[in-house]
């Protein structure tokens, strides 16, 4: 889905080439501060590249209406922020902010039970620990059914177990949904085992590009 | 007597007024006496307080007598420089030069239209330019509105600078810059128009406007009086609606380009 082209974004990263996107889920770990997030915000166009060009379906991102290309691809950053006061008010939020309304409660129920967190519509969104503000901003951001999904460590606040269980259910996601997932990881050993696509990025460069996983 | 209950104003010989500073003398003996460190200021706002307004009284007196279009838009002119550059001093951050440029024409756009509106419509005014009555208004509506952006800008300004990760949240759901910005955008104008909606819940109350008190003073029927000030009431709202509601509409833009990026425009 994506190509990159010679693309330099000040001197925090340089990567002469790379497709990404095209298997369901492709995972990008390395070092802190390598340009991992950095990568995540040139593909959703919050930054532009200094030279080169990122193309998404062959089509260069600046040539998108910008709110066109967020309708397509959507991200969740490493700090989960609340919109609202209730979890409620978070799916709404979402929905208003994609412009896609209509979403019935149930919806938002199953999402929370499958992101495996046990929380009442009601409560309140702003005094959720870490992990659990995550998986809400996660479910939000699911509810909207993009067709790319940019995660930038979405298990960061999470345990062990919750976070394989979150993995698993984006694999499943993935497959059920005909969703693309690029997602940054701080620990490849767990990621990789869902993923398809494995990306290296550290000092700014791209280290490793491997394709080879099959399930 | 005869001569007040007719209306007439009560002169203040020069020398009578000079007793008026015994206040500023009080001031200046407690502030020694406590020992605040601040006597030069006061005998300096006190000095600029009255050639200031003694300078202000020649020159009204002397525009009053001899209206002109173009004195008076000339006043008006240098009236919204001053106001300008007291919100962009009076701002804690330093402002973008985009936000000054928005800070500019909003308070252009709705002081000017506002002041129109009303001399013409509400006052009736023959001719247009009358400085008599086109100064002060203009000054009470350019003063409010002036007020009432510094708190917008501030808002606006601070809120964006301290919490950008909120945005890029939203924008990364899928939202519009304006959808992204609506909330810091709503309290913005809020906080603008805020101190007008108190002032006028107090009004008559808590306090006499100036404007009336002086209008009083100056043997104006207290009924007429009430009118003026509640006319010139709706005008103030009038235009710090106008002014900030332009304002918060442009600024918020200016920390987006046309890729609905968020920027930090410091340039």
């Amino acid at each position: 889905m994506y190509k990159l082209k010679d693309i330099a974004y000040k001197d925090i990263l340089a990567i002469k080439e790379l497709t990404l996107g095209h298997e369901k889920i492709t995972s990008i770990s390395g070092p802190s501060g390598g340009g991992k997030t950095t990568l995540l915000r040139l593909l959703i166009n919050f930054i532009s590249p200094d030279r080169g060009k990122i193309y998404l379906k062959d089509k260069a991102l600046e040539n998108y209406p910008p709110l066109e290309l967020r309708q397509q691809v959507k991200m969740l950053g490493q700090n989960p922020i609340m919109f609202g006061n209730t979890i409620e008010e978070e799916f709404e939020m979402a929905a208003e902010f994609a412009r896609q309304r209509g979403y019935a409660k149930k919806q938002y129920q199953n999402l929370l039970a499958r992101v495996n967190l046990n929380k009442e519509l009601t409560a309140s969104s702003t005094e959720l620990s870490g992990g659990e503000k995550q998986r809400v901003a996660l479910a939000r951001l699911l509810l909207l059914q993009p067709e790319i999904l940019l995660l930038d460590e979405p298990t960061a606040s999470l345990d062990t177990e919750n976070e394989k269980h979150i993995l698993h259910y984006l694999a499943d996601y993935a497959l059920e949904e005909e969703c693309r997932i690029i997602m940054v990881t701080h620990s490849p050993e767990l990621t990789n085992s869902i993923a398809d696509q494995q990306i290296i990025i550290a000092e700014g460069s791209l280290k490793e590009d491997y394709h080879g996983f099959d399930s | 007597m005869d001569s007040i209950a007719n209306g007439e104003v009560i002169d203040i010989p020069l020398l009578q007024l000079l007793i008026a500073y015994f206040f500023v003398l009080i001031l200046i003996l407690i502030v020694r006496k406590q020992g605040i460190d601040k006597e030069k200021q006061i005998i300096l706002a006190a000095t600029r307080m009255t050639i200031q307004l003694v300078l202000v009284g020649f020159l009204l007196e002397y525009i009053f007598e001899m209206p002109h279009p173009g004195i008076t838009l000339l006043i008006l002119i240098v009236m919204e420089g001053f106001a300008i550059q007291n919100i962009i001093a009076r701002v804690s951050t330093e402002l973008s030069f985009k936000m000054k440029k928005v800070t500019v024409i909003s308070m252009a756009a709705g002081t000017v239209f506002t002041l129109f509106f009303f001399l013409l419509l509400v006052i009736g005014l023959t001719p247009w330019y009358y400085p008599r009555y086109f100064i002060p208004i203009a000054g009470m509506i350019i003063g409010n509105s002036m007020t009432g952006i510094s708190l917008g800008v501030e808002y606006l300004v601070n809120q964006i600078k301290k919490d950008p990760q909120k945005i890029e949240a939203a924008l990364m759901l899928g939202a519009s810059p304006q959808q992204a910005t609506k909330k810091v955008a709503n309290q913005a104008f809020y906080n603008s128009i805020l101190p007008t909606i108190n002032s006028m819940v107090g009004m008559g109350i808590i306090f006499l406007p100036g404007m009336m008190t002086g209008q009083i003073l100056s043997g104006v029927d207290p009924l007429l009086a009430i009118r003026y000030q509640i006319a010139i009431m709706m005008g103030i709202l009038g235009s710090v609606t106008l002014t900030t509601f332009i304002l918060v509409k442009l600024g918020v833009r200016t920390y987006f380009n046309e890729r609905m990026q968020l920027t930090f425009n410091d340039d």
